[in-house]
Protein backbone atom coordinates (compact mmCIF):
# COMPACT_ATOMS: atom_id res chain seq x y z
CA UNK A 1 0.00 0.00 0.00
CA UNK A 2 1.39 3.48 -0.53
CA UNK A 3 1.41 5.40 1.68
CA UNK A 4 1.22 9.91 1.40
CA UNK A 5 1.45 12.32 4.16
CA UNK A 6 -1.46 14.31 4.48
CA UNK A 7 -1.78 18.16 5.29
CA UNK A 8 -4.86 18.21 7.02
CA UNK A 9 -4.75 16.97 10.48
CA UNK A 10 -8.30 17.08 11.06
CA UNK A 11 -8.67 13.49 9.37
CA UNK A 12 -5.67 11.93 12.24
CA UNK A 13 -6.97 8.81 13.17
CA UNK A 14 -10.15 8.60 11.56
CA UNK A 15 -11.24 6.42 7.75
CA UNK A 16 -12.96 7.90 5.46
CA UNK A 17 -15.01 5.29 3.50
CA UNK A 18 -16.00 6.25 0.13
CA UNK A 19 -18.84 3.76 -0.69
CA UNK A 20 -17.83 0.60 -2.25
CA UNK A 21 -16.29 -1.83 -0.44
CA UNK A 22 -12.47 -1.89 -1.16
CA UNK A 23 -12.67 1.58 -2.21
CA UNK A 24 -11.67 2.79 1.09
CA UNK A 25 -9.83 6.06 1.96
CA UNK A 26 -7.99 5.02 5.59
CA UNK A 27 -6.63 7.52 7.65
CA UNK A 28 -3.90 6.83 9.99
CA UNK A 29 -1.70 8.57 12.28
CA UNK A 30 -1.99 11.33 9.25
CA UNK A 31 -0.97 8.82 6.99
CA UNK A 32 -3.24 8.40 3.85
CA UNK A 33 -3.42 4.85 2.56
CA UNK A 34 -4.43 4.22 -1.03
CA UNK A 35 -6.12 0.95 -2.66
CA UNK A 36 -5.40 -0.55 -5.75
CA UNK A 37 -7.93 1.20 -7.65
CA UNK A 38 -7.03 4.35 -6.32
CA UNK A 39 -3.54 3.73 -7.79
CA UNK A 40 -4.56 3.07 -11.07
CA UNK A 41 -6.85 6.48 -11.34
CA UNK A 42 -3.92 7.92 -10.19
CA UNK A 43 -2.13 5.97 -12.69
CA UNK A 44 -4.51 7.11 -15.34
CA UNK A 45 -4.45 10.39 -14.65
CA UNK A 46 -0.95 10.79 -14.74
CA UNK A 47 -0.93 9.29 -18.70
CA UNK A 48 -3.39 11.61 -19.52
CA UNK A 49 -5.31 14.02 -17.05
CA UNK A 50 -7.52 15.31 -20.28
CA UNK A 51 -9.46 11.40 -20.14
CA UNK A 52 -13.01 11.50 -18.46
CA UNK A 53 -14.19 9.77 -16.01
CA UNK A 54 -16.22 7.12 -17.95
CA UNK A 55 -12.98 6.19 -20.03
CA UNK A 56 -11.08 5.78 -16.56
CA UNK A 57 -14.11 3.61 -15.30
CA UNK A 58 -14.41 1.97 -18.73
CA UNK A 59 -10.47 1.33 -18.63
CA UNK A 60 -10.19 -0.13 -15.08
CA UNK A 61 -14.23 -1.50 -15.17
CA UNK A 62 -15.77 0.74 -12.51
CA UNK A 63 -18.42 3.31 -13.02
CA UNK A 64 -17.43 6.32 -13.60
CA UNK A 65 -19.37 8.04 -10.26
CA UNK A 66 -16.41 5.39 -8.59
CA UNK A 67 -14.20 7.76 -10.64
CA UNK A 68 -15.96 10.85 -9.88
CA UNK A 69 -15.81 10.34 -5.80
CA UNK A 70 -12.36 9.15 -5.60
CA UNK A 71 -10.75 11.65 -7.97
CA UNK A 72 -12.94 14.47 -6.08
CA UNK A 73 -11.75 12.76 -2.70
CA UNK A 74 -7.81 12.64 -3.42
CA UNK A 75 -8.16 16.28 -4.56
CA UNK A 76 -9.42 17.32 -1.28
CA UNK A 77 -6.89 15.71 0.46
CA UNK A 78 -4.38 17.03 -1.54
CA UNK A 79 -3.17 13.53 -3.07
CA UNK A 80 -4.03 15.15 -6.27
CA UNK A 81 -2.47 18.76 -6.50
CA UNK A 82 -2.99 20.15 -9.28
CA UNK A 83 -3.31 19.37 -13.36
CA UNK A 84 -0.98 21.26 -15.56
CA UNK A 85 0.61 20.96 -18.78
CA UNK A 86 4.19 19.99 -19.56
CA UNK A 87 5.62 22.18 -21.90
CA UNK A 88 8.17 21.44 -24.59
CA UNK A 89 10.46 24.27 -24.07
CA UNK A 90 12.59 24.13 -27.19
CA UNK A 91 9.39 23.52 -28.99
CA UNK A 92 7.52 26.66 -28.12
CA UNK A 93 10.54 28.95 -29.10
CA UNK A 94 12.43 29.26 -25.31
CA UNK A 95 15.87 29.79 -25.77
CA UNK A 96 17.49 28.70 -22.69
CA UNK A 97 20.45 26.69 -20.76
CA UNK A 98 19.82 24.70 -17.43
CA UNK A 99 22.30 23.61 -14.48
CA UNK A 100 22.59 21.89 -11.51
CA UNK A 101 24.07 24.08 -8.54
CA UNK A 102 25.92 22.26 -5.81
CA UNK A 103 25.98 24.69 -3.28
CA UNK A 104 28.43 23.42 0.10
CA UNK A 105 27.38 25.67 2.80
CA UNK A 106 27.71 26.32 6.96
CA UNK A 107 25.30 23.99 8.18
CA UNK A 108 24.09 26.53 10.36
CA UNK A 109 22.72 28.96 7.30
CA UNK A 110 21.61 26.12 5.07
CA UNK A 111 18.29 26.50 5.17
CA UNK A 112 18.25 29.66 4.72
CA UNK A 113 20.51 29.49 1.90
CA UNK A 114 17.82 27.15 0.34
CA UNK A 115 14.96 28.98 1.25
CA UNK A 116 16.22 32.63 -0.16
CA UNK A 117 17.63 29.99 -3.46
CA UNK A 118 13.44 29.45 -3.50
CA UNK A 119 12.50 32.62 -3.80
CA UNK A 120 14.57 33.04 -6.94
CA UNK A 121 12.15 32.96 -10.21
CA UNK A 122 15.27 31.54 -12.45
CA UNK A 123 15.52 28.44 -9.65
CA UNK A 124 13.63 25.62 -10.32
CA UNK A 125 14.12 23.26 -7.91
CA UNK A 126 15.95 23.36 -4.65
CA UNK A 127 17.09 20.48 -2.22
CA UNK A 128 19.34 19.78 0.12
CA UNK A 129 21.20 16.28 0.49
CA UNK A 130 22.97 14.12 2.72
CA UNK A 131 26.73 13.37 2.03
CA UNK A 132 29.58 14.30 3.82
CA UNK A 133 29.47 17.72 3.18
CA UNK A 134 26.52 19.71 3.50
CA UNK A 135 25.05 20.51 0.12
CA UNK A 136 22.45 22.26 -1.54
CA UNK A 137 21.23 20.82 -4.99
CA UNK A 138 19.42 23.54 -7.17
CA UNK A 139 18.52 22.95 -10.42
CA UNK A 140 18.64 26.97 -12.50
CA UNK A 141 17.60 28.13 -15.49
CA UNK A 142 19.26 31.17 -17.39
CA UNK A 143 19.13 32.85 -21.14
CA UNK A 144 22.69 32.16 -21.61
CA UNK A 145 25.81 30.98 -20.03
CA UNK A 146 26.88 34.80 -19.27
CA UNK A 147 23.34 35.93 -17.39
CA UNK A 148 23.68 32.25 -15.46
CA UNK A 149 27.46 33.14 -14.15
CA UNK A 150 25.74 36.97 -13.26
CA UNK A 151 23.62 34.92 -11.56
CA UNK A 152 25.40 32.31 -9.12
CA UNK A 153 28.24 35.74 -8.81
CA UNK A 154 25.78 38.66 -7.74
CA UNK A 155 22.90 36.57 -6.29
CA UNK A 156 24.24 33.37 -4.68
CA UNK A 157 28.10 33.42 -4.12
CA UNK A 158 27.54 36.40 -1.53
CA UNK A 159 24.68 34.41 0.55
CA UNK A 160 25.71 34.23 4.20
CA UNK A 161 26.98 30.57 4.55
CA UNK A 162 28.17 29.79 0.98
CA UNK A 163 30.85 28.22 1.15
CA UNK A 164 31.81 27.10 -2.70
CA UNK A 165 29.39 26.39 -5.66
CA UNK A 166 30.05 23.81 -8.48
CA UNK A 167 28.04 23.60 -11.74
CA UNK A 168 27.24 21.57 -14.31
CA UNK A 169 25.07 23.10 -17.54
CA UNK A 170 23.13 20.28 -18.83
CA UNK A 171 23.88 19.39 -22.29
CA UNK A 172 20.84 16.94 -23.34
CA UNK A 173 18.22 15.62 -22.03
CA UNK A 174 17.57 11.82 -21.93
CA UNK A 175 14.68 11.79 -19.44
CA UNK A 176 12.56 14.35 -17.56
CA UNK A 177 9.21 12.98 -15.47
CA UNK A 178 7.22 13.90 -12.60
CA UNK A 179 7.17 11.29 -9.59
CA UNK A 180 4.53 9.00 -10.78
CA UNK A 181 2.72 5.99 -9.58
CA UNK A 182 4.07 4.54 -12.47
CA UNK A 183 7.55 4.71 -11.23
CA UNK A 184 7.31 4.53 -7.46
CA UNK A 185 9.62 1.32 -6.65
CA UNK A 186 7.71 0.10 -4.27
CA UNK A 187 5.33 -0.74 -6.96
CA UNK A 188 6.78 -1.70 -9.80
CA UNK A 189 6.74 -4.69 -11.47
CA UNK A 190 8.63 -5.85 -14.82
CA UNK A 191 6.65 -7.87 -17.24
CA UNK A 192 8.68 -8.65 -20.19
CA UNK A 193 9.81 -4.94 -20.60
CA UNK A 194 6.70 -3.18 -19.79
CA UNK A 195 5.98 -2.21 -15.92
CA UNK A 196 3.11 -2.98 -14.11
CA UNK A 197 1.26 -1.63 -10.75
CA UNK A 198 1.58 -4.48 -8.55
CA UNK A 199 -2.10 -6.00 -7.71
CA UNK A 200 -2.64 -6.06 -4.03
CA UNK A 201 -3.43 -9.03 -2.22
CA UNK B 1 44.12 62.92 -6.25
CA UNK B 2 41.49 64.01 -3.38
CA UNK B 3 41.52 62.64 0.12
CA UNK B 4 38.33 61.06 -0.41
CA UNK B 5 38.85 59.71 -3.54
CA UNK B 6 41.80 57.99 -1.93
CA UNK B 7 39.47 56.42 0.81
CA UNK B 8 36.65 55.68 -1.64
CA UNK B 9 38.90 53.15 -3.30
CA UNK B 10 40.24 51.79 -0.49
CA UNK B 11 36.99 51.44 1.82
CA UNK B 12 35.50 47.75 2.45
CA UNK B 13 32.54 47.34 0.46
CA UNK B 14 29.65 45.32 1.05
CA UNK B 15 28.98 41.63 0.85
CA UNK B 16 27.08 42.18 -2.34
CA UNK B 17 29.43 44.57 -3.97
CA UNK B 18 32.54 41.65 -3.18
CA UNK B 19 34.71 40.38 -5.90
CA UNK B 20 33.70 36.70 -5.70
CA UNK B 21 36.85 34.05 -7.34
CA UNK B 22 35.42 31.61 -10.04
CA UNK B 23 37.53 28.85 -12.11
CA UNK B 24 34.64 28.72 -14.89
CA UNK B 25 31.29 29.81 -15.51
CA UNK B 26 29.35 28.66 -12.13
CA UNK B 27 31.94 27.37 -10.09
CA UNK B 28 32.68 29.75 -7.04
CA UNK B 29 35.94 28.96 -5.03
CA UNK B 30 35.13 30.39 -2.17
CA UNK B 31 37.10 32.99 -1.88
CA UNK B 32 36.06 36.67 -1.95
CA UNK B 33 37.82 40.30 -1.60
CA UNK B 34 35.59 43.45 0.26
CA UNK B 35 38.63 45.97 -0.13
CA UNK B 36 41.29 46.59 -2.64
CA UNK B 37 44.18 45.17 -0.03
CA UNK B 38 41.99 42.17 0.86
CA UNK B 39 42.11 41.72 -2.96
CA UNK B 40 45.70 42.24 -3.20
CA UNK B 41 46.16 39.70 -0.70
CA UNK B 42 43.99 37.14 -2.70
CA UNK B 43 45.57 37.10 -5.74
CA UNK B 44 48.58 35.10 -4.46
CA UNK B 45 46.15 32.27 -2.77
CA UNK B 46 43.11 31.59 -5.41
CA UNK B 47 43.38 28.95 -7.80
CA UNK B 48 45.83 30.45 -10.99
CA UNK B 49 42.45 28.74 -13.13
CA UNK B 50 40.58 31.47 -11.19
CA UNK B 51 43.29 34.27 -11.92
CA UNK B 52 42.76 33.80 -15.59
CA UNK B 53 39.35 33.23 -15.67
CA UNK B 54 38.83 36.43 -14.30
CA UNK B 55 41.44 38.56 -16.04
CA UNK B 56 40.88 37.22 -19.99
CA UNK B 57 36.56 37.84 -19.48
CA UNK B 58 37.26 41.63 -17.96
CA UNK B 59 35.58 40.96 -14.60
CA UNK B 60 38.91 42.09 -12.64
CA UNK B 61 38.70 45.20 -14.50
CA UNK B 62 35.16 45.87 -14.12
CA UNK B 63 34.78 45.58 -10.01
CA UNK B 64 38.16 47.47 -9.72
CA UNK B 65 36.01 50.67 -12.04
CA UNK B 66 32.42 49.97 -11.18
CA UNK B 67 32.80 48.97 -7.41
CA UNK B 68 35.87 50.70 -6.35
CA UNK B 69 36.30 53.10 -8.57
CA UNK B 70 39.71 53.24 -9.63
CA UNK B 71 40.05 53.91 -13.25
CA UNK B 72 43.66 54.40 -13.44
CA UNK B 73 43.84 50.65 -12.08
CA UNK B 74 41.16 49.16 -14.15
CA UNK B 75 43.25 51.08 -16.85
CA UNK B 76 46.34 49.30 -15.45
CA UNK B 77 44.77 45.67 -15.46
CA UNK B 78 43.36 45.89 -18.60
CA UNK B 79 46.62 46.08 -20.30
CA UNK B 80 47.68 42.67 -18.83
CA UNK B 81 45.35 40.77 -21.22
CA UNK B 82 47.25 41.92 -23.87
CA UNK B 83 50.25 39.98 -22.84
CA UNK B 84 48.32 36.69 -22.82
CA UNK B 85 50.27 35.70 -19.47
CA UNK B 86 48.82 32.34 -17.81
CA UNK B 87 50.32 30.56 -15.08
CA UNK B 88 52.43 32.60 -12.24
CA UNK B 89 53.47 35.11 -14.67
CA UNK B 90 49.91 36.04 -14.61
CA UNK B 91 49.91 35.84 -10.68
CA UNK B 92 52.60 37.73 -10.45
CA UNK B 93 52.44 40.55 -12.31
CA UNK B 94 48.77 40.87 -11.36
CA UNK B 95 50.04 41.48 -7.92
CA UNK B 96 53.16 44.03 -9.00
CA UNK B 97 50.37 46.15 -10.72
CA UNK B 98 47.89 45.82 -7.58
CA UNK B 99 50.13 46.73 -4.96
CA UNK B 100 51.89 49.55 -6.53
CA UNK B 101 48.81 51.21 -7.00
CA UNK B 102 47.87 50.10 -3.32
CA UNK B 103 51.28 51.44 -1.97
CA UNK B 104 50.50 54.75 -3.87
CA UNK B 105 47.30 55.24 -2.41
CA UNK B 106 48.44 54.38 0.82
CA UNK B 107 51.51 56.83 0.76
CA UNK B 108 49.41 59.50 -0.40
CA UNK B 109 49.88 63.04 1.86
CA UNK B 110 46.96 62.99 4.31
CA UNK B 111 45.04 66.78 3.32
CA UNK B 112 46.17 69.66 5.83
CA UNK B 113 44.34 70.83 8.16
CA UNK B 114 43.57 74.35 9.28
Amino acid sequence: MLHFPTANNKFKRKSLHIGEGEATLKLKNNILALDTTDLKILEALQEDAKQTYTAIGKRLGIAHSTVYDRIKRMEQNGIIKKYTALIDAEKAGTKSITAIMTIYTDPKESEKVAEKLGSAPQVLEVYTSLSEELQIIAKVVAQNQESLHDFIANSVAPLPGVLRIRTSILTKKFKETQFSIINDPKRLTFIKGTHNIKEEK
Amino acid sequence: MSADTVSKILRTVSREKAFYFFTSIGNYTGESASSLKEFMGKINEVNLKSLEFHLYRGDFEKWISEVLQDEELAVEVRKLQKFNLTGDALRNQLYVTVSRRLKRLTSQPSPTRI
